[in-house]
């Protein structure tokens, strides 16, 4: 893996100036079921497609974002804050 | 053997000479010579002996394509002679073979051996008896191998250079295509980079007398901008990185768009003896020719599918070889027919070679008419010659556009796996994309060259690329033969060729017995590949694990098309059907040292590290910092803290500043407990645990004012920590700024009894126990400079935090210990400060905690506010958790007989299973027994109950201890 | 100035230490102490010194520049900077301005890292404090101030080492640890970069044509050091003193 990931504050990096956060689930509001709890900690859609994710610029801004990657092919198709792409809901555009 | 007279476009300077040692005998070599070059000048035909059966080889491609060339230079192993220039001095020697090259004994298991070491042989001959393994390794690995590496060498010899290099386009081969590509794009102003992986860009212009138009082209690009990069393999395509080695430097080229102009391989033919010395491409024989003036051999016998060879008949013929005959697959004359006629070379069309005689250099050539078709069997011609120049067709140099996602297919026009479909951002050009003769190679890289230009932006380029697209639409002026290429249809193959510039190879030859090799490097023959589709290794992929074939130092360039045609032929499946294998980087030789990277750590050092140094530490790594482990007494050190004081770097804490109206509440929501009700000038612990409620990290949370805290979390947790706070920060989006001060701010801890006297002397502060309690802190000057001190104590004892800006670190330190040498104090490192907190039972996340550990396990019930209003990060786990009691219990224990439990130890219940394990043992010799932490049964959880320690082998018996083995009330701590 | 003890600030003998120190007294440099800092000011031949900066490259330590990370909304952040700084400028992500001796980097739209010249730490931080208290007091009288909007000044002077590169040379110097793209069209003056330098995370500030400012974690300032004199020892380059620089 060494493709490059856009920081919407720095530009272009080497993904290896990056921390891989995970493909954005929602976390359960209120009082979570056992299972609703397990579905969030120990569960993920784990796509073969395009997944919306969160990476970190540890190396950079040090600021979290969120990227529409294609898991096949690395292919960055959108980064953007929080703010921008909405919130870490599950708006996974696969 | 001397020279030709000076050919046009030699590479050789005859005015300059230069030498070099040969398995230390001297060689004198022509400047512009490769060791190859000036090696076979000398008369030397064998090179180096084979992987496995240790047998002759000589030069093949002299293109740095193939393996039989490979000597060490200067120590080094690997080297491909034929591309090597030679330098003044050079130490040069053979590789695998003993003695010499000549008289290698190892090569009896040719004559002898071969029938019992078929693929596979050593998996299953050397498996039993077992403890025989280590002998068995020891003589395979010294009788086969490419070469041995140099011994440990007290300093590196030689050193990488790391070069990070961008460019907008970079163009990947340096022949008329490549060359064209490069400079029809930096003419329109890209930043262009050019890797050839030749001593000189051109090509096969340079020995094929285009040398004028090459040099002429190499000069127009380097006037444009282009960066021309020569001996410069490319190794692989990594996600648009493409590492490029040269000499002594690592390029690492990442460019916005890619142009492969990576040309094609010229194939061997498979036929008995195609090894043996004297057996060439004819590319080799051209080089030879006409870059070193070197007269490849006296009596020559040519096989060829192609113009390639009869091209070359004619190019060694003009130079004094005696051409005996010429073996054309193609059943029908070719262009260059009546010039061989007029030269009164003998051609022989459908008749192509069976067998090369000879051990240490070919002596003679069978010829024989195709096999299957109507003359053969009845009809041989058998010739005395020194020299077989061999042309079996090419096969594109796809390997790089592979890794890059392009994708290939079997093309049975020109009988061989062509590009089918190119990835976004990379173009093809010249032979790799099918585009062969000079002039169509040179349009195909000005085309992708604009391409690339035109996509960055640049221009205007959008005509001229529209105009070569359609004229590269024409179809190719030479048809080629659509055939299948098995022996079986080869009648009809041969006939369809009638027309045809090319024809294809059958799947062998051979009708003679003896070994043809598909794979030079790895020894693998066409009986091989047969054996192992009788093994049931039936798919080209499984093929290669078994025989190894394609495996060796050239990836498959000489050997992949015969083998997938054998598969082909063996299995009954078309070649598409077959396919090839994955083509994995790297594509080009390289020393495993050029990858490894400048040997320079990425350490953390504390300010203070190198006074530790001047005092004698133990210095280890502890995470990613260098830490003081000790100074040389660790229990000593870890009795001074108990008696009078100790002084501990501990700079390497993560440090957080977490400030705005809502830190509290943010606080509030990550930590189990309560903090946003903390006084300011106050401190509480903390652990955090994630949404699953696992213990993640520990650490001290102070208020500095109304807005500010100041967080401390574990030195090997700082990082993920601060990710932590700012992932959640992102989410909720809160009036809360984070700042990591861990690197800029230093911290000891002054602990042990006499640790206020030392303090009050360094500082204007009220030291005094009511004005400066237990948890509290306080910012003042220590040693004059202004530092933030808290009151905690992880070892223990009356201890104070001093946290000050970095740049002191060295003078904060010196200051206290002088201030201190009156009180017996003592510096002190990790190692006792381990036993020290142990014997507070004071938990180290990572160490006495894993991933499934929770806060109410590990004996922090306190920790866990589940009353909290507020919805805490691992508040749900945690309370589903506190409903049920948990099975085992973190406790501390002692033994009494001296032995230290090694950390991980297992911990067996009543019936002797495993319950639990050590995670912390120490020998104290302030209590004067071993200590320790331990996961136990909650049954056993308890003060008194004794535990089975099982540690390898070793059963020993413990008592649990449940509260601290030092101080229990905490009376010292809080004095 | 509850955060007061980020600030390098000492009375009597304690003097202000670079984590490169040793290692630049190692290379035979001659250290003076100004404002407080143990300074290398020269490695003993001032012309070969000059020679490296005009025709290879030299790298000076500069880990006493001040640092100071503010943090705040945009348009409080904008007000902050322009009143410190004394002019108006767009803080864009990657662009810095050099005003009032200090070097003001934007970070993120939320994040200024301000990197003044030793010699005007004192005035620099005071002006930031100011222009803080003025848009505060501002803020209060305001009869629109809804919530309380924090402004954080964090100094981080020994947060992060500093090594200045100079000379013809001091791009391919960068290149042999740092995958960042630093041609002139991609990088120019006064490119703020923050990204991975010497595979650890740093900042790199384009100060002149010839001249790069490279930063990282001061835990990391020996190590840097290591890795910069380790390439440059192979490009003929070598250290020199602040007093080159000038």
């Amino acid at each position: 893996m060494s493709f490059v990931l856009t920081c919407p504050h720095c530009g272009v990096r080497e993904v290896a100036d990056f921390a891989f956060g995970g493909e954005v689930s929602k976390r359960p509001q209120g009082e979570p079921s056992f299972r609703e709890l397990n579905q969030y900690n120990y569960f993920r859609r784990n796509v073969a497609g395009v997944q919306r994710e969160w990476w970190y610029h540890r190396s950079g801004c040090r600021s979290w974002f969120l990227a529409d990657r294609d898991t096949r092919t690395n292919e960055v198709l959108r980064v953007g804050l929080p703010s921008e792409l909405g919130e870490r809901g599950d708006e996974a555009t696969a | 053997m001397t020279r030709l007279p000076p050919q046009p476009g030699e590479r050789i300077d005859r005015a300059r000479t230069l030498t070099f040692t040969f398995d230390g005998k001297p060689v004198r070599a022509l400047a512009g010579d490769t060791i190859a070059s000036a090696l076979y000048a000398a008369g030397r035909r064998t090179f180096s002996r084979s992987f496995k059966y240790h047998r002759p080889r000589g030069l093949l491609c002299c293109a740095g394509q193939c393996p039989n060339c490979m000597v060490a230079v200067d120590g080094a192993p690997g080297v491909r002679a034929c591309t090597e220039p030679v330098r003044e001095g050079a130490r040069v020697e053979h590789m695998n073979a003993w003695p010499d090259l000549e008289r290698d004994v190892m090569s009896a298991i040719d004559r002898f051996g071969s029938r019992f070491t078929p693929p596979g042989f050593y998996y299953r001959t050397f498996i039993r008896p077992r403890r025989l393994w280590p002998v068995y390794e020891w003589v395979l690995r010294h009788a086969a191998g490419l070469g041995r590496l140099p011994g440990p060498q007290p300093e590196r010899k030689w050193r990488t250079e790391y070069r990070r290099r961008h460019a907008d386009v970079l163009v990947v081969g340096g022949g008329v295509a490549g060359l064209s590509a490069a400079i029809a794009a930096a003419e329109l102003g890209a930043d262009v980079i050019l890797a050839e992986e030749g001593p000189e860009p051109g090509g096969r212009l340079l020995h094929e007398g285009g040398h004028e138009q090459a040099r002429a082209l190499a000069a127009r690009a380097r006037e444009a901008g282009v960066e021309v990069l020569c001996s410069a393999p490319a190794l692989g395509y990594f996600d648009g990185l493409v590492p490029v080695w040269q000499g002594d430097t690592l390029h690492q080229v990442r460019a916005r768009r890619h142009v492969f102009a990576t040309g094609a391989v010229e194939q061997p033919l498979l036929f008995t003896g195609n090894d043996v010395p004297g057996v060439m491409l004819s590319g080799a024989a051209l080089r030879l020719v006409n870059l070193y003036g070197l007269r490849p051999g006296q009596r020559a016998v040519i096989a060829t599918t192609s113009e390639r060879g009869t091209e070359t008949a004619l190019a060694i013929n003009a130079v004094g070889v005696e051409v005996l005959a010429v073996a054309d697959l193609r059943p029908a004359p070719g262009d260059s027919d009546h010039r061989l006629r007029e030269e009164n070379i003998e051609v022989l069309h459908g008749w192509t070679i069976a067998e090369a005689r000879g051990r240490a250099t070919v002596t003679g050539a069978v010829l024989e008419p195709l096999l299957g078709t109507p003359r053969s069997g009845s009809m041989r011609l058998e010739l005395e010659c020194d020299l077989v120049v061999m042309s079996g067709g090419e096969s594109p140099a796809t390997a790089l556009i592979s890794q890059a996602g392009g994708r290939t297919g079997y093309d049975p026009c020109r009988g061989h796996f062509a590009i089918t479909e190119l990835p976004a951002g990379i173009g093809a050009a010249g032979q790799v994309a099918g585009r062969g003769g000079p002039d169509e190679a040179a349009a195909s890289g000005e085309l992708a060259g604009l391409e690339a230009a035109v996509a960055l932006g640049l221009g205007p380029g959008k005509a001229r690329a529209t105009a070569i697209r359609r004229r590269l639409r024409r179809p190719a002026a030479a048809a080629t033969a659509a055939t299948a290429a098995t022996a079986a249809t080869a009648a009809t193959a041969a006939t369809a060729a009638a027309a045809a510039a090319e024809a294809i190879p059958p799947v062998t030859a051979t009708t003679t017995p003896g070994r043809a090799f598909v794979c030079l490097c790895e020894d693998v023959s066409a009986k091989d590949i047969h054996r192992s589709v009788g093994e049931g290794y039936d798919s080209i992929e499984l093929c290669k694990r078994f025989t190894t074939v394609m495996m060796g130092p050239c990836q498959g360039r000489m050997c992949q098309l015969a083998s997938v045609r054998l598969m082909a032929a063996e299995t009954g499946q078309e070649l598409g059907e077959v396919g090839t294998t994955t083509a994995r980087p790297p594509w080009s030789t390289v020393p495993m040292g050029a990858l490894a990277g400048r040997p320079i750590e990425p350490a953390k050092r504390s300010s203070i590290h190198g006074r530790h140094r001047d005092l004698g530490a133990t210095v280890r790594w502890a995470g990613d910092w260098r830490r003081a482990y000790d100074y040389g007494d660790p229990e000593g050190e870890a009795l001074a803290v108990h008696r009078a004081a100790g002084l501990i770097d501990v700079s390497t804490l993560g440090k957080l500043l977490v400030r705005g109206s809502e830190a509290g509440e943010f606080l509030d929501r990550l930590y189990p407990n309560r903090l946003s009700n903390l006084k300011p000038g106050r401190i509480r612990y903390g652990v955090l645990t994630s949404d699953a409620g696992r213990i993640m990290d520990d650490g001290t949370i102070g208020r500095i004012d109304e807005h500010s805290f100041y967080v401390t979390t574990t030195s090997s947790g700082a990082g993920a920590v601060e990710q932590w706070f700012s992932w959640w920060l992102a989410d909720w989006g809160m009036d809360v700024h984070l700042s990591d001060l861990t690197q800029a701010l230093s911290a000891v801890n002054l602990a042990g009894p006499r640790a206020r006297d030392i303090l009050s002397r360094l500082t204007d502060a009220d030291c005094s126990p009511e004005a400066f309690a237990y948890l509290d802190s306080r910012q003042a000057r220590v040693a004059g400079v202004r530092s933030l001190l808290m009151r905690i104590g992880f070892v223990g004892e009356l201890g104070y935090e001093i946290h000050f800006p970095a740049a002191y670190g060295e003078d904060v330190w010196d200051a206290i210990l002088a201030a201190g040498a009156s009180e017996g104090i003592r510096p002190f490192g990790l190692e006792p400060q381990r036993i020290l907190r142990l014997e507070k039972q004071h938990i180290i996340v990572g160490q006495d905690t894993d991933s499934e550990s929770t806060p109410l396990g590990a004996g922090m019930p306190w920790a866990v506010k589940l009353d909290k209003e507020q919805d805490f990060i691992g508040k749900w786990a945690l309370a589903r958790a506190s409903e049920h009691p948990a099975e085992t219990a973190l406790v501390g224990f002692t033994l009494s007989n001296g032995y230290v439990p090694t950390e991980g130890s297992v911990v067996l219940d009543d019936r002797g299973t495993a319950a639990g394990q050590v995670t912390s043992a120490r020998r104290s010799s302030a209590l004067d027994r071993v200590i320790g932490m331990a996961w136990v049964p909650a049954a056993l959880a308890s003060a008194g109950p004794s535990i089975t320690i099982a540690d390898d082998g070793k059963r020993v018996s413990a008592e649990v201890v449940t509260e601290p083995f030092h101080d229990p009330a905490g009376e010292l701590l809080r004095s | 100035m509850s955060l007061a003890f980020l600030t390098p600030d000492a009375v009597g003998d304690a003097v202000a230490r670079s984590p490169m120190e040793r290692l630049a007294r190692a290379a035979g440099a001659r250290i003076e102490v100004r404002e407080g800092w143990n300074v290398a000011t020269a490695y003993g031949d001032a012309d070969a010194e000059r020679r490296l900066l005009a025709e290879g490259v030299g790298f000076a330590d500069r880990s006493n520049l001040l640092k100071l990370e503010l943090q705040a909304e945009p348009a409080t952040l904008a007000a902050v900077v322009e009143a410190a700084s004394g002019g108006a400028h767009a803080l864009e992500p990657g662009s810095a301005v050099r005003a009032n001796g200090a070097w003001w980097c934007p970070v993120t739209p939320t994040r200024v890292l301000v990197l003044g010249d030793p010699e005007h730490a004192a005035r620099i931080r005071l002006a930031v404090s100011d222009a803080c208290a003025d848009i505060a007091a501002a803020a209060a009288a305001s009869a629109t101030a809804t919530a309380t909007e924090t402004v954080t000044v964090a100094d981080l002077t020994s947060g992060l080492a500093a090594l200045t590169l100079s000379g013809p040379a001091s791009r391919e110097l960068l290149a042999r640890f740092c995958a960042i793209d630093v041609r002139p069209g991609a990088t120019p003056v006064g490119a703020f970069r923050p990204g991975s330098v010497a595979r650890t995370p740093g900042y790199l500030l384009r100060e002149g044509e010839d001249r790069l400012l490279v930063l990282v974690g001061w835990a990391l300032g020996h190590y840097l050091w290591t890795v910069v004199a380790d390439a440059a020892e192979h490009l003929g380059g070598g250290p020199v003193g602040a007093d080159a620089l000038t």
